[in-house]
């Protein structure tokens, strides 16, 4: 019985060895520097002197910070919208994809290599399709008699066009993860449902869906954060300011020209915990709401 | 066997930790050098320039080992903050907004050891010295001069019937000449001017021609940004674009930004500095027969036009550097006139020296003398102070007054007092919480 612990502790010491780089790369680069950053946040702190305390001062100072909330609020609207677009579109273009056919294979690294492709490169092709003067945008809709808006250069379309650009290019992602998941649902159920006589929409709200909520889950949750992590594509299009008028200013951006264009640390740490603990409530909210409903395997 | 499989991973461990740390790379020498690190921005073609300078400077200092540290731009300022705070900066560096870091004093003073080594800072142009001073002491050197001015399309002047513009032009003049020049719809617009947007400096130099200025002699922003001249100033500035004149910023990467236009004949007028005739000239791409260079123009006749010579930056030297007398003489070879004869031979920018620009024969090439003269003869200019060389808040001011300008081009009627009054009261804001 000794011999047995002895043993099971022998093991466990191999296992935490092991993994000890990895622990110790966490904790001194990325555990370390959040605690730092949080003693940060409660500092009034230019880098080059010496961090003076101010207790809460940034986080209240935050509540009335116009470009912070103009910040969030384009980084929440952002996430809401292009993540909705994103998640339906790749569904669908994974369910038309999911067939073994070798044609299909073509297709997927089609849609696949927009989201591989330099954020520069994209930004550049966006901005010849958004053109006010020669796009093929305003092209199109004045051929219906609709004359097209300064889709970069206005703040009011800014952000749609940023929509289009990040919920278009960018959903080879997800859409290969929707594939691989449609490619376990097990066939027999597909055949089960066509005895029973199922037409192909009930097999999709009955079997696919379903079978498929976990893999949804995991994009939703995985593109909710991708979303609010939005920095360089933006920046890339619209200038470290996200202009015009701060439209494309993301929480992010925020936050860096805050520390190292400002030189204003403190208020920066607090813009970050604000902004995680934001975050991590939203992606909690959206676990906690969607388990339910969420279909595994074993059952449960 | 568990013993062997914890002592296997004993050693696993501890070789990845050496290997993250490093520890490898342990050189013995009989004597060590003087290292000196040399950090800055460059990249292409000044990196090579340095590059060779630095393995020149090594062959006639032996005992000295320049490690020359080039950084990508955006990573630069961010990598040097944090190495400048954590005390572990390069001996000798290139700084960009240094304001701040002069008014927390984050360099050695330039003036001792200048005059320890008996190097004479009197050759050294005046206002680029007055930009790297702060609180009587001297933070950093200039190794080169930046100069912003009009580069234009002979041929489109001669065929819109117009003489080419000369030193003490107007901005009525300007306005006409791109009135009269710009013609086409959608692609194949030819536009009159292309005006700087992202450029801070370039945009503060036009304005300051109406004189309409962001900071003042004591950096004072409040009624200086947001006075009546810069109403009118921008105003002006912004009737380019809103006219059509000028492209529109947010289609100019689309148009292949305002360099590629000038040289496919789309646009007569551009804002440049002595960098982008050189490298036309070098690469090609465009007759530099029909190629034509003048100062940038002043709001009324007789106005004495305001420049900024100031579109460069000091190199500094660390406060803990250990060796600070030989990176002093490093700055000092790398700022002085043999190496900055060498460096602005190859026409990628102006020498911040008259002596320099006279050597160099400047003067005799027209293209070049637009810029040249700016250093030569000082008497026939204005030097106002930039917002960006002298401001602590610099970032802010920068940030919220382009936001302003692109404000004025997408609105209709906008009031532009009032948006410059917001631009000075979110500085404001932005000084108190700093």
């Amino acid at each position: 019985m000794v011999k047995k612990k002895k043993h099971r502790r022998n093991d466990s010491i191999t296992g935490f060895l092991f993994v000890s780089p990895w622990i110790i790369g966490f904790l001194a680069f990325t555990l370390g520097p959040c605690l730092y950053t949080l003693g940060v946040s409660f500092t009034k702190w230019n880098l080059m002197s010496a961090p003076v305390f101010v207790g809460f001062q940034n986080y209240i100072k935050l509540l009335n910070n116009d470009l912070f909330l103009k910040s969030l609020y384009n980084t929440i609207r952002f996430a809401v919208v292009s993540v909705s677009i994103s998640m339906v579109l790749a569904l669908v273009i994974a369910l038309l994809l999911n067939t073994n056919n070798k044609i299909m294979y073509v297709f997927r690294t089609i849609f696949y290599v927009p989201s591989v492709v330099s954020g520069i490169a994209v930004a550049i092709v966006w901005s010849w399709i958004f053109s006010k003067d020669f796009g093929i945008m305003n092209y199109v809709l004045s051929l219906v008699g609709i004359s097209g808006p300064n889709w970069l250069g206005d703040p009011t379309w800014a952000p749609w066009a940023f929509v289009i650009i990040m919920s278009t290019t960018f959903i080879g992602g997800p859409m290969i993860i929707f594939v691989a998941g449609l490619q376990n649902i097990p066939a027999h159920l597909y055949e089960a449902a066509s005895l029973d006589g199922a037409n192909g929409f009930q097999k999709l709200k009955y079997i696919t869906l379903p079978s498929l909520s976990p893999v949804i889950l995991y994009n939703l949750v995985t593109m909710i954060i991708g979303a609010f992590r939005t920095f360089v594509q933006a920046s890339t299009l619209a200038g470290e300011s996200g202009n015009p008028d701060h439209s494309l200013l993301f929480v992010i951006m925020n936050i860096y020209n805050t520390a190292f264009s400002y030189m204003n640390f403190g208020s920066s740490a607090a813009m970050s915990w604000v902004f995680v603990v934001l975050v991590l409530g939203i992606s909690l909210i959206v676990m906690k709401v969607a388990y339910p409903h969420v279909h595994y395997e074993s059952g449960d | 066997m568990r013993k062997r499989k914890s002592i296997v991973s004993v050693l696993c461990a501890c070789a990845m930790v050496l290997g993250v740390l490093n520890c490898g790379s342990v050189v013995f020498a009989e004597e060590d050098p003087i290292v000196i690190r040399y950090m800055t921005w460059e990249d292409g073609d000044w990196q090579n320039f340095t590059q060779e300078f630095v393995d020149k400077y090594m062959e006639e200092n032996p005992g000295v080992v320049i490690q020359y540290e080039p950084v990508a731009g955006a990573e630069y300022m961010p990598k040097l903050q944090a190495a400048l705070v954590a005390g572990n900066a390069p001996d000798v560096m290139w700084v960009d907004q240094w304001v701040n870091l002069f008014a927390n004093d984050m360099f050695e003073d330039i003036i001792p050891l200048a005059e320890a080594a008996g190097y004479d800072l009197t050759t050294h142009n005046e206002q680029h010295l007055q930009m790297s001073t702060y609180n009587d002491k001297l933070y950093g050197l200039t190794g080169w001069a930046g100069v912003p001015g009009v580069v234009f399309n002979k041929q489109l002047f001669d065929e819109a019937g117009l003489e080419y513009p000369e030193y003490g032009w107007t901005w009525e003049q300007c306005y006409e000449a791109a009135e009269k020049i710009t013609q086409g719809e959608g692609a194949d617009k030819i536009y009159g001017i292309s005006l700087p947007n992202s450029d801070f400096n370039s945009v503060e130099n036009i304005l300051w021609n109406g004189n309409a200025y962001v900071i003042d002699e004591n950096t004072n922003y409040e009624g200086v940004l947001n006075s009546d001249e810069m109403v009118e100033g921008l105003d002006w500035f912004t009737s380019f674009v809103k006219n059509g004149l000028a492209p529109d910023p947010s289609s100019l990467d689309a148009l292949g930004g305002d360099e590629e236009m000038f040289k496919q004949g789309k646009v007569a007028m551009i804002i440049k500095t002595s960098g982008y005739v050189a490298s036309v000239e070098t690469n090609g791409g465009f007759d530099m027969e029909n190629m034509g260079t003048v100062c940038l123009p002043v709001k009324e006749e007789g106005m004495t036009p305001a420049v900024n010579t100031l579109l460069t930056n000091p190199i500094c030297i660390s406060k803990n550097s250990e060796h600070k007398e030989e990176a002093f003489k490093f700055l000092a070879a790398r700022v002085g006139i043999e190496t900055q004869t060498d460096f602005c031979s190859r026409g990628w920018t102006m020498p911040n020296s008259a002596e320099i620009v006279e050597n160099l024969g400047l003067m005799d090439k027209p293209l070049y003398a637009t810029y040249g003269d700016t250093i030569v003869n000082t008497d026939k200019y204005v030097y106002p102070k930039g917002a960006i060389a002298y401001s602590p808040m610099a970032a802010e001011i920068i940030d919220n007054f382009l936001n302003c300008i692109n404000k004025i081009y997408v609105e209709d009627d906008v009031d532009i007092k009032a948006e410059l009054d917001k631009v000075v009261a979110n500085v404001a804001e932005a000084e108190a919480n700093k």
